[in-house]
């Protein structure tokens, strides 16, 4: 800590780079996750489709801040002992998979009948149809909204703040405590945030673009 | 054209389907013989595409047996009636093209790429060798020009010349046809007639569902008159298209007789 903004600098980045982490470790876990799972639920497959219905609602309908407890201060009474870094990542990945899974599942749901039958026509069987037509068609309509369910990962990671995980939040917390330059330090906290969110937003639209086919364009 | 003229490619027994209480089809009965242009007319409603679709088992049926190429279709042969599952129901399927009337290119994939994933896909074929023969199915409905096109960057005649091709490139023993100029332009469907016409004179087995009087006076072997679920009546485009022996038949020709 130091007397100006700049000097606390190094270490706001420094828990930027470890909100960075663990929301890319939940993110990706969460995403490969609610894919699988989506997949599943639009196929329908029997008993793993209603288990998962049940997965999804529970930590849809807990608040993360309960889930985090729940992991970090309640799973050691059955001996599950979690460190701070593996409670924030676990965390974001579950509560995330959640809702990736209602994303994905709507995703699939939405490619039309028609080219799913074509590929049956053709010969395709159950599990290369959808490697070769639900999914990708399904995964280029869930961009905007798997976007957003990142974004919303990536800033609820200053929930770990809670498990003392030295993430953003946590720092700014910190210096604040020790400086009282409130104002400052909170509003660097912030930009960082707001300006990570935008990079995730700009290279979500970035990709979209490189994957959108020619010709179903909109006139603009 | 050897067309060892007796050996059906499509044998349709005793076929019943019905959505819940709703009973489509009603005991069809129905061979092609190799090489052999079948041309289906019928009221909308009486069973057509459900029919058409029972072959390649893109429908359950609840009783009857069908064949193609010896292969039973959707159930065990004999007394027992098991699935066959999805394997093998996707292997017959390979068997069997469709043409739909709505396309259903995959919008995502360019129009050699559409005509390349069943080989490469389904039978394995190397890319190379695939892309050879796609290339050569696109330059026979005249679409080789756009080989790297998307889908739906091409008008519906072109799109529906491209899935013809696609369904060709897995060499399948028969095609299906389901009203495949219906949504078509006018001045589109000729092109698309065209290409059936070709394939139907290179001996091609075809099963075609169409509104297309002319086509069926021209091209069929034999006219398949469906309504209500039965077969009702079937001959020679120019006997029974001429002088139809029942009155139902009469009546849909006389209505459709602009066509
Ligand atoms: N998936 C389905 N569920 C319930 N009923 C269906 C289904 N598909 C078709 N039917 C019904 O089955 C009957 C036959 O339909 P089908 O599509 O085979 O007729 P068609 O002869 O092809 O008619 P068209 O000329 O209009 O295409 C119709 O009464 C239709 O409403
Ligand atoms: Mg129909």
């Amino acid at each position: 800590m130091g007397e100006t903004l700049l000097d606390d600098l190094p270490a706001l980045l420094n828990g930027l780079g470890n909100s960075l982490l663990v929301s890319a470790i939940g993110i990706t876990v969460s995403v490969v996750l609610g894919i699988a799972l989506g997949a599943a639920r639009n196929a329908g497959v029997p008993v793993l489709s209603q288990a998962i219905a049940v997965y999804v609602n529970v930590f849809r309908c807990t608040p993360l801040l309960v889930q985090i407890f729940m992991l970090y201060f309640a799973l050691p009474e059955i001996g599950i002992r979690l460190s701070p870094f593996q409670t924030s990542w676990i965390a974001l990945a579950l509560w995330g998979a959640a809702y990736h899974t209602e994303i994905f599942r709507a995703g699939f749901k939405a490619v039309p009948p028609a080219e799913i039958l074509a590929a049956r026509a053709l010969g395709m069987p159950a599990r290369r149809t959808f490697l070769d037509v639900t999914l990708p068609l399904g995964l280029r309509a869930t961009i905007p909204a798997a976007t957003t369910m990142a974004i919303g990962q990536f800033r609820s990671s200053s929930f770990m703040v809670v498990v003392g995980y030295q993430e953003l939040t946590y720092v700014a917390n910190g210096l604040v405590s020790q400086t009282f330059r409130v104002f400052e330090i909170f509003g660097m906290a912030a930009l960082m945030y707001f300006l990570t969110c935008t990079l995730i937003g700009a290279a979500s639209r970035g990709f979209e673009t490189w994957l959108r086919v020619p010709g179903t364009r909109t006139a603009r | 054209m050897t067309s060892t003229a007796s050996d059906p490619i499509v044998s349709v027994r005793k076929l019943h389907k019905s959505f819940d209480k709703l009973e489509v089809l009603k005991g069809i009965d129905l061979d092609v013989r190799r090489g052999e242009v079948v041309v289906v007319l019928g009221p909308s409603g009486s069973g057509k595409s459900t029919m058409l679709r029972c072959i390649n088992f893109l429908e359950t049926f609840q009783s009857g047996t069908i064949t193609v190429d010896g292969r039973p279709v959707g159930y065990e042969a004999g007394d027992h009636r098991r699935p066959l599952g999805e394997a093998r129901n996707a292997k017959v399927r390979e068997h069997v093209g469709m043409v739909f009337q709505s396309y259903n290119l995959f919008p995502h994939r360019t129009v050699i790429e559409n005509v390349m994933m069943g080989p490469v896909k389904v039978k394995k074929v190397a890319r190379a060798l695939a892309r050879e023969k796609g290339m050569a199915l696109l330059a026979k409905v005249g679409m080789d020009h756009k080989a790297d096109a998307y889908p739906g960057q091409l008008s519906g005649g072109q799109q529906q010349r491209v899935a013809i091709a696609r369904s060709l490139a897995m060499e399948p023993s028969v095609m299906l046809f389901d009203e495949v100029t219906s949504a078509l332009d006018p001045e589109l469907v000729g092109e698309v007639l065209k290409v059936m016409r070709g394939l139907a004179q290179e001996g091609m087995t075809m099963i075609v569902v169409t509104h297309e009087m002319g086509f069926a006076r021209q091209v069929a072997d034999r006219v398949v008159f469906m309504d209500g679920g039965v077969i009702v009546e079937e001959g020679a485009p120019g006997d029974i298209m001429a002088a139809p022996k029942t009155e139902r038949f009469g009546n849909f020709l006389s209505r459709n007789l602009d066509q």
